[in-house]
């Protein structure tokens, strides 16, 4: 026997079926009990169903409801809030556009026959929330945000930029030692011992004084000899003329650590690696001799 | 989620046809009338909104309450949804009514709100209760507004916008898996 469908047991549940397919459906369920017990199941179903999943909470429910949409949107706050004159606007904005669209409501129907777009521009605009002069003031606030912003990026590059210029110029050599400050004022240097003996010398009126500390103005140029003898000493300690003289710049540790072992690296890269590789081996043979202890000879 | 995609009626052109198959879904307001407050809506009139409100306020309820099966989740429901529809209806298309664009809404609403529900059936009433839940949104919709209210076919194709066959197919079909679902092994073979 050939059953019904599902779908032809739905439509005929619904009353959705034609005449001549309802007699059909009709005189199979009464000679097939198993699609009669299958309709009888699903009308059942459809019984349970439409009571679980009808809820009728009442009138005051959707008064309340409605009124509560009123607020959520705006209606409320508008019409009953602080703002009475905002409220007064809107309201008379309302007014008008109702009397607008409800003695004229022709434009409306053409526009939807033919389907052109009937908002314009203006309308979009007008709902949102910001007045003109608003929105102007805070595009202006915004560019002169962003421009604050973009100048202040820039400084801060041009400052890590000398910064790291700076660190890439500090002298890193190994035999370099670090620079001494030797450029103390000359009123506070410490005179010299004798200087000192000589200077409570015209306290007494007997002791003659010698010709060239007589004068306390004398100090000047004593002190001032040795800053001249230390920068004589050690000229190259000064970064700037370190950085100045066309003299190639001495081997640095890290420069001597990552030196490249392949063909391709420079001269005195590799010459250096050389030197240094023989210095690492001698090391490495006299202390293996070392730890060898005495030669077999003895 | 977007709330501005296109609800299109199947037979939008002819307009008088579709709402006299429409039978009592818009029974209540005039397709002129209809128009001319979305439209006035649409400028941003409140007042013609909560027309539109109080209109398929109920409409909307029911098929939340079938979509969430909770009074307090259907409320919040349809308030999300109006709420959706104030913010989108400068974007509602014209010529289509008003109705299936709130359903659409609450139908995309409601998947989002079902992934941070827990599941609280009644003790006793869990089975087709559960089943149901565990359908898709579209089969939920479409049983529902067979089952709670009463519309006719060609009227759920219009308001899902598929066509009258899919419809049909596919209340059929939900019908068809819940009745296998509910009842014991070996019974309900066609």
């Amino acid at each position: 026997m050939i059953h019904v469908t599902i779908q032809q047991l739905s439509s005929h549940l619904d009353g959705e079926l034609s005449g001549a397919s309802a007699d059909l459906v009709k005189r199979h369920l009464a000679s097939c009990t198993e699609c009669d017990s299958k309709f009888a199941a699903l009308k059942e179903q459809e019984e349970l169903l439409s009571k679980m999943l009808m809820h009728d909470p009442g009138d005051a429910f959707f008064d309340q409801l409605a009124i509560d949409l009123e607020k959520l949107i705006g209606m409320r706050a508008a019409t009953s809030g602080p703002a009475i004159v905002a409220g007064a606007r809107r309201a008379s904005r309302r007014t008008v556009s109702v009397h607008r669209a409800e003695p004229a409501p022709a434009p409306v129907e053409p526009a939807r026959e033919s389907g052109a777009p009937l908002p314009s521009h203006d309308r979009r605009l007008a709902g949102l929330p910001l007045a003109p002069s608003v929105r102007w003031i805070v595009a202006t606030a915004l560019l002169v945000l962003l421009g604050g912003v973009g100048i202040a990026v820039s400084q801060t590059d041009i400052m890590i930029y000398s910064w790291l210029n700076s660190l890439a110029r500090r002298p890193t050599t190994i035999d370099a030692p670090p620079a001494v400050e030797v450029d103390p004022p000359p009123t506070h240097a410490p005179p010299p011992t004798s200087t000192h003996a000589t200077t409570r010398a015209p306290t007494h009126a007997t002791a003659p004084a010698p010709a060239p500390v007589a004068d306390a103005p004398g100090d000047v140029p004593e002190v001032a000899e040795a800053p001249a003898e230390e920068a004589a000493e050690a000229p190259a300690e000064d970064d700037s003329q370190l950085d100045l003289s066309p003299e190639p710049v001495t081997m640095r540790a890290d420069e001597i650590i990552a030196v490249p072992l392949s063909p391709q690296a420079p001269t005195h890269h590799r010459a250096s690696a050389a030197s240094t590789r023989r210095k690492v081996s001698t090391v490495d043979e006299d202390s293996a001799a070392a730890d060898r202890g005495p030669p077999k000879a003895r | 989620m977007s709330i501005d995609q296109d609800v299109a009626l199947p037979h939008a052109r002819d307009e008088g046809a579709w709402m006299r198959s429409s039978g009592n879904l818009f029974a209540s307001m005039e397709l002129k009338t209809e128009i001319e407050l979305v439209t006035v809506a649409k400028v941003g009139d409140h007042a013609a909104f909560s027309k539109l409100v109080r209109c398929y306020q109920r409409a909307v309820y029911r098929l939340a309450f079938a979509m969430t099966r909770n009074p307090d989740a259907a409320a919040a429901l349809t308030r999300d949804t109006f709420v959706r529809a104030w913010k989108g209806i400068k974007d509602f298309p014209d010529g289509r009514r008003f109705f299936p664009w709130l359903l659409r809404i609450a139908r995309n609403l409601s998947v989002a709100q079902a992934r941070h529900r827990p599941p609280n059936p009644k003790p006793g009433e869990a089975d087709i209760l559960t089943l149901f839940g565990e359908l898709r949104p579209d089969e939920q919709m479409a049983l529902a507004l067979r089952v709670v209210e009463r519309h006719r076919y060609d009227t759920i194709a219009a308001l899902l916008d598929v066509s009258i066959g899919i419809a049909v197919l596919r209340l059929s079909q939900t019908r068809g898996h819940l009745l296998a679902r509910t009842a014991p092994p070996g019974e309900g073979r066609a």
